[in-house]
């Protein structure tokens, strides 16, 4: 009888013991990367270099894809992303201090790799290209830069390309 | 009197032990409970960059049951039994002191026949309705549309086929909130799976 007193207590806990259930589990991630914007970067590395004395006709043709004198740009973004090129193909520049204008048709190349000779023409109408598994695209910009109405003076031009990560 | 009280004294001991120590327990006493359930997950990330791959702020993603961003959870198990599935998820998605709200869902395949593809698992894989984290249906569903017969009674000769069921995981999240830090974010789906008990 004095046994069942202390067994009684003991018995009573029992029920809470562990009993483990035949299940099985697993667990596996939910994830998303958020990106941003600005993370899409255009550096110029080196301007367009249009030497006037080259000239045939009135006109200096600087090969994008051949010429040490063509500008060099650098897309810096998210690896491996897709991105939508644009620029405006045909721009005139007028003379800063005077008459006279430059009319530039631009030529873009463009490559993964810091490789000019090995890059693809690009066109002026929306194009979709692809960021290098280096976070790098390389544009080169040439082309054919019309002087004959051009006077002694000084020409400050931009060249307007868009990008935008699709 | 002494005596009586000593048994009563050690009982409130034991319990104030305890205190602490008590858990809920979810207790299965099924009869097949010595019968192993494997769970091989064919996906371990349910990743919505699968399905953008650029994702800024303010924007929505949806990881629909078919796009191949779903993920895939292979059961097997004891072929004539019912089991039950249930699903728990993070709340949110998280980088640092940024949250993305996010809702998961799953949807399940118990018709295999043969090896199915991951699409052909997807496409024919039944959606639970939003808001349900929990399912309880057939190990292999009878397609002549009868019920399935008995379990056969455990005995030491008999071993049960095994079959294999899965689990297709998607959700949605989003939107992104708008000052939200660009990163990693994630979260944790707890799947889990056992004998149904009736």
């Amino acid at each position: 009888m004095r046994f069942l007193r202390y067994i009684l207590p003991i018995l009573l806990l029992l029920p809470m013991l562990t009993i483990r259930a035949q299940e099985r589990s697993v667990s596996i991630k939910a994830s998303a990367t958020v990106v941003d914007k600005t993370e899409l970067e255009l550096v110029t590395m080196k301007d367009l270099d249009i030497d006037a004395s080259t000239a045939v006709n009135g006109k200096v043709y600087i090969s994008a894809q051949r010429d040490t004198k063509s500008a060099l740009m650098i897309v810096k973004g998210k690896v491996d992303a897709s991105f939508r090129v644009t620029f405006t193909p045909l721009v005139e520049i007028p003379n800063s201090t005077g008459k006279g204008s430059l009319l530039i048709k631009y030529e873009m190349v463009g490559s993964q790799t810091d490789n000019q000779s090995a890059s693809e023409p690009i066109d002026a109408a929306e194009r979709t290209l692809k960021i290098s598994s280096e976070g790098r695209y390389y544009f080169w910009l040439g082309g054919q830069i019309d002087i004959s109405n051009a006077r002694p003076g000084k020409y400050n031009g931009n060249f307007t390309i868009e990008i935008e990560y699709i | 009197m002494k005596s009586t009280l000593r048994p009563i004294v050690l009982l409130l001991i034991s319990f104030i032990l305890m205190n602490g120590h008590v858990l809920a327990q979810r207790i299965s006493f099924g009869l097949y409970a010595g019968e192993g359930i494997q769970l091989d997950p064919m996906d371990t990330e349910l990743n919505f960059n699968a399905k953008q791959p650029l994702l800024f702020t303010t924007q929505s993603v949806s990881i629909l049951k078919q796009d191949p961003a779903a993920a895939i959870i292979r059961i097997t198990g004891r072929q004539d039994q019912e089991i039950t599935a249930s699903i728990s998820a993070s709340p949110k998605l998280v980088l640092n002191s940024t949250q993305i709200n996010w809702t998961v869902r799953f949807a399940y395949f118990n018709t295999v026949v043969g090896n199915p593809s991951d699409a052909e698992i997807k496409a024919a894989a039944i959606e639970l309705p939003i808001g349900f984290s929990s399912v309880t249906f057939p190990f292999k569903k009878n397609l002549s549309g009868l019920p399935a017969p008995p379990p056969t009674p455990i005995n030491s000769n008999y071993t049960s086929p095994q079959g294999t069921a899965y689990l297709v995981i998607y959700g949605e999240m989003g939107p992104v909130p708008s000052d939200a830090e660009a990163g990693y974010y994630n979260g944790d789906i707890n799947i889990r799976v056992e004998y149904a008990t009736n």
